[in-house]
């Protein structure tokens, strides 16, 4: 038997508990939500949740608190940092395995509960009331090569590139951590204001998931306090002027074509263009896959995505250098179509198919929960994804061909292959 | 038909064996709730299968590299249409990998269950190649080979086992080669299949929300019994030795790239009990909570988010490996080594060893949450003729000199080093 239930801890922060004892595991989560301004800003949040996860004031050595979470049956206590739209997403998380099947008889959501909460209030610091050097130099260190990782896989660069000049110049162009220039350029002494201001700042999404059932009470007091009230959305609109063509070329064996288009969607119709979407390029029903990979063997991967936070639908692929230009048209090809609304019954109800499994599997996975209800901070809030079912089942070919028309092409980025030099950003 | 029903006293856990009277074995692990069911429709038959004599035959036969990753494509392909098309009218999700040594086709979905079965029973047993379609399919898969050039944790790995493996075909990439996919042709393709999509070697796993005995009648109507082919895979002989103790590779990358380990010379694959001694091994040697990674850390050698280690293991090959991003691997191979070396010496602490096993039962627990990880896991545990309950039992009872024992594959003159550096 499983409930969800959400529940306002203060006007900042929020608290979903979705309790299913069928789950072998649990999992707590803190999110916190800030608006993307500067580079340098962006980089001073994203190091944050490393450096308070990996030792705590009980557990001050990186070994000691790995020791103690091998012992606690492998259970985790991580970091991460994530672009929504116009947003960083900071988060705090620790998981682990039920109590029912841990044989030393522990109590896991305390457990997990005390070193999660231990890091978000009251993180290590040395004498000075400092973040510990050693720990600065190495998450510093990691992020910066975490940043160096993505020049290294192709098609997240290729992806990262589109998005970039999709934004450039806007505080969604920032990226989740600021640029190369600004991670270098963090130091340490401002991070414990920092740490404070983004716990008074940040609009909080906390969630217990999985088999365990939080104490509403206990978690009030705990965020007692924190965060500021904040009202989420997508990045805003504005109309591409023209389509910015950019290509750069790189010592690769296959190019890369990022496409992106803006495109102007009340919340309520996110499912609309998720659909879009589906019909356009994501299961092996769509067009781009029957067109472009199957009839003409142009590629192995020609996908694409719509990003509801900052309402744009991406299209990448990995093709031949020989055949870009060929590769593009028959994308072009396709994205027409679906704008004169050259869509079969088949194909729409394919997609559909396909977005409501999706939907329905939601609940299977504590991950999957979680994202979904992070959403709905941002939109369409109580929506469930029953009822994000029923809106899809309702949309026509009409209502996706008219969402295709609104599509407006603004990036085509080329990363071609055979080129000689690169160099790092 | 009777099931054999087994269930894990640690997990509470059950899972249905049947051997089905046309040969095939079938798994079943139903849960009581969720959405989703996965389900995985595999042969024994992986990349490294490019030479091999079957019992009505006097002579073994080469095939290229690549055919069985071809073939894997290829059959979505039938008279009646495409296999993808069928899935995706009923809203089931599918998709198909070719390893060293196995094939597996999967779906996934959340209603239409049975009738997504009879698709993936029905395509993977009807064949269908042609000059026309074998053709087609090259330029889709060169452009697959392409996308893993540029991978370099696909590289770094793949230069490993050529730098590893003399002979073995586990040196060859799964996919084969652009020149090796050219000699593909529709007869290869069709005695291959013939070969080792027999349904004796070949199994089925469901896991995930489902009537066992409505499988069992998609089952009974669809498969199509066929007389065993005893096949044996001929590999050459194998060296001790590796081909070389070290191979770099430039690419398009920020960062250096490493794999570093072991070769492992085996006969038969090893015991749960075996497999769980040396995943011990590792853990207490390179997890977060290990010494070593600390000393990385600390070197700047390693990064939290790409550092791994695991043994690779299948027919006639077996390496336990370590890799990730650094910026420097050679510095960071000889802690490894010296930390490898420390192990065989002075063997493992009594506390390190109980939380590796700890750790271990953990990450048991969670991969039973998801039907896709339960069906890797039991598709993974039948090819190797094992049990994934016996495994966790195996893990939970082994003994502190048991993975002792297991140290003894760091052997020091048998280590490779493949580094893919900047550009």
């Amino acid at each position: 038997m499983c409930e969800t239930k959400i529940c306002q801890l203060s006007p900042s922060v929020r608290l979903t508990s979705f309790t299913d004892p069928s789950f072998k595991t649990m999992r707590i989560a803190v999110n916190l939500l800030t608006p993307l301004t500067t580079g340098a800003a962006a980089a001073q949040y994203a190091i944050l949740p490393a450096l308070a996860t990996r030792a705590t004031r009980r557990y001050p050595d990186y070994t000691a608190l790995g020791r103690r979470l091998a012992e606690l049956y492998g259970a985790s206590l991580a970091s991460g940092v994530q672009q929504i739209g116009p947003y960083q997403c900071l988060s705090l998380s620790a998981g682990g395995i039920a109590s029912r099947y841990a044989f030393g008889g522990e109590d896991m959501f305390l457990e997990l509960s005390r070193l999660l909460f231990g890091a978000l209030l009251t993180p290590l610091t040395d004498e000075e009331g400092l973040f510990p050097q050693d720990g600065f130099d190495q998450e510093k260190r990691q992020l910066l090569e975490q940043k160096d990782a993505e020049f290294s896989d192709k098609m997240l660069y290729a992806h990262q590139r589109c998005h970039e000049l999709l934004f450039s110049g806007q505080p969604a162009g920032v990226g989740r951590a600021g640029s190369r220039k600004d991670i270098a350029a963090l130091e340490r002494a401002p991070l414990t204001e920092a740490w404070s201001r983004l716990l008074r700042e940040a609009r909080f999404e906390v969630f217990t998931l999985g088999d365990c059932c939080p104490d509403v009470e206990a978690f009030r007091e705990i965020f007692a306090g924190l965060g500021r009230p904040r009202l989420l959305g997508p990045v805003p609109y504005w109309e591409p002027a023209d389509c910015l063509r950019v290509v750069e070329e790189q010592p690769v064996a296959q190019s890369k074509l990022a496409m992106a288009y803006r495109v102007q969607a009340a919340p309520e119709e996110r499912m609309l263009f998720l659909l879009t979407s589906a019909v356009l390029g994501e299961p092996t029903s769509s067009k781009l896959f029957l067109n472009v990979r199957e009839e003409q063997g142009l590629c192995y991967y020609c996908d694409s995505a719509y990003s509801w936070a900052s309402g744009a639908l991406f299209i990448e692929s990995g093709v031949e250098t020989a055949d870009l230009d060929r590769a593009e048209a028959a994308i072009l090809e396709q994205v027409e179509a679906l704008q004169k609304g050259r869509i079969t019954q088949e194909e729409l109800r394919c997609a559909q198919l396909y977005l409501c499994g999706s939907l329905r599997a939601v609940e299977d996975s504590l991950h999957q929960v979680e994202g979904w209800y992070l959403g709905r901070a941002f939109d369409q809030d109580g929506l469930t994804p029953e009822e994000a079912i029923r809106q899809v089942n309702a949309c026509t070919i009409e209502d996706v061909a008219a969402a295709a028309k609104r599509l407006k092409p603004a990036v085509a980025y080329t990363l071609k292959g055979g080129g000689e030099g690169w160099s790092r950003s | 038909m009777e099931p054999e029903l087994v269930r894990s006293r640690r997990t509470g856990d059950c899972c249905y064996k049947y051997r089905h009277p046309s040969g095939l074995s079938v798994y079943l692990h139903p849960k009581e709730r969720g959405s989703a069911t996965q389900v995985i429709f595999g042969a024994r038959y992986g990349s490294v299968d490019n030479c091999f004599q079957r019992s009505d035959e006097s002579e073994p036969q080469t095939v290229p590299e690549g055919i069985a990753h071809y073939l894997e494509h290829k059959l979505f392909e039938s008279e009646e249409g495409d296999a993808f098309a069928r899935f995706a009218s009923v809203g089931a999700n599918a998709n198909a990998y070719t390893g060293y040594d196995s094939t597996c086709y999967v779906f996934s979905c959340t209603d239409r269950l049975y009738e997504s079965l009879e698709i993936l029973l029905d395509f993977v047993q009807s064949p269908y190649f042609t000059q026309e379609t074998v053709a087609k399919e090259r330029g889709i898969i060169a452009q697959e080979i392409k996308m893993y050039d540029d991978l370099p944790s696909w590289r770094v790995f793949s230069n490993y086992l050529r730098a590893m493996y003399h002979r073995h075909p586990v040196r060859e990439d799964a996919a084969g080669t652009a020149e090796s996919i050219e000699k593909i042709t529709p007869e290869l393709l069709y005695r291959c299949y013939h070969t080792f999509y027999n349904l004796n070697n070949m199994a089925l796993v469901v896991a995930g929300r489902f009537d066992p005995q409505r499988v069992m009648e998609v089952c009974g109507r669809m498969l199509k019994p066929c007389p065993p082919v005893m096949v044996r895979r001929v590999f050459p002989e194998e060296p001790e030795t590796v081909v070389r103790a070290f191979v770099e590779e430039k690419l398009s990358v920020s960062m250096p790239v490493f794999q570093f380990g072991y070769k492992d010379q085996r006969g038969p694959l090893r015991s749960e009990q075996e497999l769980a001694a040396v995943n011990v091994v590792l853990e207490v040697m390179a997890s977060d909570a290990s010494p070593l990674f600390r000393r990385l850390l600390d070197a700047g050698l390693a990064n939290d988010s790409s550092f791994s280690y695991q043994l690779f293991e299948g027919p006639g090959f077996a390496t336990a490996m370590f890799g990730g991003e650094s910026r420097d691997p050679e510095a960071a191979v000889a802690m490894i080594r010296e930390e490898a070396a420390r192990l065989a010496r002075q063997g493992i602490e009594r506390a390190d060893f109980e939380r590796a096993k700890r750790s271990l039962y953990g990450d048991c627990i969670a991969a039973l949450n998801s039907p896709a990880s339960i069906a890797n896991w039991l598709i993974d545990s039948a090819f190797r003729g094992q049990d994934m309950f016996a495994y966790i039992d195996a893990l939970a009872e082994l003994r502190l000199e048991q993975a002792v024992k297991q140290c003894a594959l760091f052997r020091e003159d048998r280590s490779v080093l493949s580094v893919i550096n900047p550009c």
